[in-house]
């Protein structure tokens, strides 16, 4: 039996490690890659308590997708689902953030609703969320109004601690006393027409509560302004109960006045609820007709759509030089990436290459007539427009490098801050020292989050030129750029 | 072809060279002698440019090598040839390949030419059949050879003998001494050897320095310096331990009286 | 008094001159790597030396650590109600920390010490001068290539390491614990991120250059004989763990934060 050669040893452990490496890249980046598939739902919620990215989404606690990303925006979390595509969810589903054991292992739970409310499509939003009870902003608030009402019952305390308001609190509990009698008399006369009115207003309340619940900031606003108000009934606290109190007096002299009118108030109030009720004036058909919140909703997700694709295009620059230790000379570059979609982009590019152009002059020296090479070189300004796809953590890369054809792949590893290049281009090549392509293979990685270093080799097929690089660049994104091109007329794609 | 000059080397506070001269003629076959520890390796190092001087210049063809950069002194050692005391081959690799090392690196032969050229010069050298043994195999005056077959196998100009004898038995140290002379005699190069063994010195010596305290202090052909009448070369080359040279931890006071 | 404060400043120096040395090897390593003509027939047989011949001891010791610490973990987890978790803290440990730092460990103590050994011998029995007078760089000769196979083959060792200790893992919570098998693959999957392998391995890149470099240095410039050898190799094995367990403080502080 022969002993195996060194190289045949080495040789087969790359493989084995190769096939852990690959077992366990798909083993562990096995949910990335089923994402793709499924289709992509937003929740808003003010709490995600630490939610994941990658963490499971839960229906009756069976798995069906994961959280895609957790993002901030407008000072809410806005939750990107990706939802198994054979997973059916409707309008009215309700999103929540559960955590399952003791060791706070997080996930999102959705009750799917029901199918007459209609199917939720990718990019759709779930409108109804469960929020977290925060404890801690509730107690806090607890505490700032427990504060207020101190404030209010001493303002109250003052008012009635001198004799005279005490005079007019008789009086007017007095003059009060009175209209409430009246008003008995009155409404026991009309008291089957009160309860219906009051059984319709309750039905009134039940559609303006479900309106209220999509109203939350004015009513936080209004509740700020009850605030305010409260403030101005303490300063003009006696002032006002005086005024009540002569008010209370018109109101019985009003109330003595008027009792037939008020009973035909009534009666007309009646009418009125029971015509909203019906859907019958414009703010009936307001509180009862589904078109318009279709449509209002419908125009919401229109804005929400144009906003994502200006959202999802970003731009990036790219400075970077490099060194390369065979002209022992360093090499310039600028690239603009401009990638409307994750997997899509373009880039351009300018690069200052140091043996730009290589000249060959022959000349024949005349006394011994040997014929003599020379070999010139000079820098030049090259240009590079590449259209690049991106499969997973690997890309590949089409279109001019350095004024010639060429190809080029990446593979990108952690998390996208390393990445493994290739590229080859100039095929014609006609260099006196190889007559093949220029092929440059290297790595990049970034240190900072901005700033990258890189290392390889350069020219490899090239006896003459085959040397290594390093080198380290700048890359950030740009904000502005990506905005100048949504701006432009939009070429349509359908 | 050498020439040595005004050369200065200290290690610490341990001043080895201290101005030395020395000049080696094309063709010539030079051995410096010195005690143990006189610095007699340094020069050689410095010669193929392994150390560089303190102070002073090196001339190899007329091109001074300590200026010179990495390159240009891969270049200049392509001319040299080097045997090591204790012959220095390489242990992981065999005879052959240990005999072709820099042929199978300077130039582009195939690896079963480049085995012919090594079973040629090991033949020179006297050995047969050992070429694909491996260095811990052979005996120390074989690997000597070996050595030597080595520093000759790409044909180099100068060679460079680090105590050839030293720690052989004296037969094997005349085969070898034999072998140094039929090379300066069949390859006709310049040779400079460094030894404290005077019979070695008086067999392949054209002329003998003597390295006294960091500098040459005589040369001569090996009948004059036989005959010589300064005190110390007449002191080392009898190898008395009474004289001008000191030795440390002897009671020199004890070996006059006895003498 | 006086003389200690005379000790220590003579140990900043030895320190300093030492530190130096090495980054200046560390320049020239680079140098060398970078020109032609490259050592692939050394660098094959050092990856061999370094890597596979390392395998045997990296996976017993990956095994037994996996399985030590999926039995610790167990029981620690289950007081809690954790146990399903013995999967993802295994997995994480591994990739993220023990792999690489004790493939480093054994490594450095394996190929660090045949590497100052062998290097140490080849000076002192003038092998590197033989070299540089047969117009061969030593670095690029002997340095490279142990270098090289430093950073390609810790990460390899490392990732076989990964594996092996958490099938360690598994071997004890299913086999001895009689836990549900699926349970700790899927723990062990689902909160694994390629970021921790990748992390673990760029770690085990940085420990791999440590230890070629660290080992090649003591034994390159060894002096004083067969004693000198002695104390490279045992330089080299205590200096490389030093530094392998205290730059992993910073690369995980880098890496991981």
């Amino acid at each position: 039996m022969k002993e195996f050669s060194t190289e045949l040893k080495v040789g087969f452990f790359a493989l084995i490690v190769l096939a852990i490496l690959t077992f366990m890249t798909f083993k562990v980046g096995g949910l990335e890659w089923a994402k793709a598939k499924g289709y992509t739902l937003h929740a808003y919620f003010s709490n995600t308590a630490g939610l994941d990215e990658k963490t499971r989404v839960r229906i009756a606690g069976v798995d069906a997708g994961i959280v895609d990303s957790v993002r901030l925006s407008d000072g809410r979390a806005k939750v990107t689902l990706i939802m198994d595509p054979e997973v059916k969810i409707y309008r009215n589903a309700t999103a929540s953030i559960k955590a399952s054991g003791l060791l706070g292992d997080k996930y999102l739970a959705i009750s799917t609703g029901t199918p007459d409310a209609g199917l939720l499509k990718d990019g759709d939003t779930i409108n109804n969320v469960a929020e977290l009870v925060d404890f801690d902003a509730l107690a806090k608030n607890l505490s700032a109004v427990s504060e207020k009402f101190t404030i209010l019952a001493k303002s109250v305390n003052d008012v009635i601690g001198t004799d005279e308001a005490k005079d007019s609190l008789r009086q007017t509990i007095v003059n009060l006393r009175e209209i409430t009698s009246d008003l008995r008399q009155t409404i026991s006369v009309n008291d089957y027409k009160l309860r219906n009115a009051l059984d319709n207003i309750s039905d009134l309340t039940a559609s303006m509560s479900s309106l209220i619940e999509d109203n939350r900031e004015p009513i936080t606003s209004t509740i700020a302004n009850m605030k305010e108000f409260t403030g101005t009934l303490k300063t003009n606290g006696p002032e006002l109960v005086e005024n009540l109190n002569s008010a209370t007096r018109e109101l019985k002299a009003m109330v003595e006045e008027n009792r037939p009118v008020v009973k035909s108030a009534v009666t007309s109030m009646d009418k009125i609820v029971k015509q909203i009720d019906r859907g019958e004036g414009s703010l009936g058909k307001f509180v009862k007709d589904d078109r318009l919140y279709e449509s209002i909703n419908q125009a919401a997700e229109g804005v929400n759509r144009t906003i994502s694709a200006v959202d999802r295009f970003r731009t990036f620059l790219t400075f970077q030089a490099e060194y390369l230790t065979k002209p022992e000379d360093s090499k310039g570059a600028f690239y603009l990436t401009l990638q409307p979609r994750p997997d899509k982009y373009y880039i351009l590019g300018v690069v200052s290459d140091p043996v730009g152009s290589i000249k060959t002059k022959e000349t024949l020296t005349t006394p011994p007539g040997t014929l003599v090479t020379e070999e010139t070189y000079k820098d030049r300004v090259e240009f590079t427009a590449q259209f690049a796809k991106r499969f997973g953590n690997a890309a590949v890369r089409i279109g001019l490098t350095e004024n010639t054809f060429g190809i080029g792949g990446d593979y990108f590893f952690n998390d996208d801050r390393g990445r493994i290049t290739a590229d080859a281009w100039d095929f014609s090549n006609d260099e006196r020292h190889s007559k093949n392509p220029h092929v440059k293979v290297g790595v990049e990685h970034f240190i900072f989050r901005k700033i990258f270093l890189s290392a390889g080799a350069d020219n490899i097929f090239n006896s003459k030129w085959r040397g290594g690089y390093v080198g380290m660049g700048v890359r950030f994104e740009d904000e502005d750029i990506k905005y100048l091109f949504s701006t432009l007329p939009r070429i349509p794609t359908k | 072809m050498i020439k040595l000059v005004d050369l200065h080397k200290a290690f610490g506070a341990n001043k080895v060279l201290q101005g030395l001269d020395l000049e080696v003629e094309k063709g010539e076959s030079r051995v410096v002698i010195g005690g143990s520890g006189s610095g007699k390796s340094v020069i050689l190092k410095h010669i193929i440019g392994l150390m560089k001087p303190d102070k002073g210049d090196v001339f190899i063809e007329g091109v001074n090598i300590t200026n010179l950069d990495e390159n240009g002194l891969y270049e200049v050692r392509k001319k040299f040839g080097m045997l090591f005391q204790m012959a220095a081959l390489f242990d992981s690799m065999n005879i052959w390949q240990n005999v072709g090392f820099a042929l199978i690196r300077q130039k582009n032969l195939k690896l079963k030419d480049v085995k012919e050229i090594a079973i040629e010069k090991l033949r020179m050298v006297g050995l047969v059949g050992v070429e694909d043994l491996s260095p811990a195999e052979l005996s120390g005056g074989m690997k000597k050879r070996v050595g030597l077959a080595r520093a000759i196998a790409h044909e180099p100009e100068i060679l460079l003998y680090d105590e050839p004898t030293t720690g052989l038995d004296p037969i094997t140290a005349d085969a070898i001494n034999d072998l140094i002379v039929e090379m300066k005699e069949r390859l006709s190069v310049t040779s400079v050897a460094i030894t404290h063994d005077m019979q070695s010195a008086y067999k392949i010596a054209d002329r003998i320095s003597m390295l006294y305290k960091g500098r040459i202090i005589e040369t001569g052909p090996p009948d004059e310096i036989k005959n010589t009448e300064n005190p110390i070369v007449k002191q080392f080359i009898t190898g008395s331990a009474a004289g001008p040279i000191k030795v440390e931890g002897v009671n020199h006071e004890r070996i006059l009286n006895r003498a | 008094m006086i003389k200690y404060v005379e000790l220590l400043g003579k140990k900043i120096i030895v320190f300093s001159e030492e530190f130096g040395r090495i980054l200046l090897l560390l320049l020239s390593t680079f140098k060398q790597m970078m020109l032609p003509p490259f050592e692939i027939k050394n660098t094959v047989k050092q990856m061999l030396e370094i890597g596979v011949k390392s395998l045997p001891v990296v996976l017993v010791t990956a095994i037994f650590t996996g399985m030590v610490f999926a039995l610790q973990t167990y029981t620690g987890f289950k007081r809690f109600g954790a146990a399903d978790m013995v999967g993802t803290v295994v997995a994480l440990s591994m990739t993220r920390e023990l792999g690489p730092v004790l493939t480093g460990l054994i490594v450095a103590g394996r190929a660090g010490a045949a590497m100052a050994a062998e290097l140490g011998t080849m000076r002192v029995t003038e092998q590197i001068d033989a070299l540089e007078t047969l117009a061969t760089n030593p670095v690029k000769y002997l340095i490279v290539p142990r270098f090289i196979s430093g950073i390609f083959m810790l990460p390899a060792v490392t990732i076989v390491a990964d594996i092996i200790g958490i099938a360690g893992g598994y071997v004890v919570t299913v086999g001895l614990f009689k836990t549900s098998s699926v349970v700790y693959w899927k723990r062990t999957w689902d909160y694994l991120e390629m970021g921790d392998i990748y992390n673990g391995l760029i770690k085990a890149c940085f420990f791999g250059a440590a230890i070629a470099l660290i080992s090649s240095y003591k034994g390159f410039y060894t002096s004083g004989g067969a004693e000198g050898v002695g104390k490279a190799t045992t330089g080299a094995v205590v200096l490389s763990s030093m530094t392998i367990l205290i730059s992993d403080y910073f690369l995980s502080n880098w890496l991981f934060r």
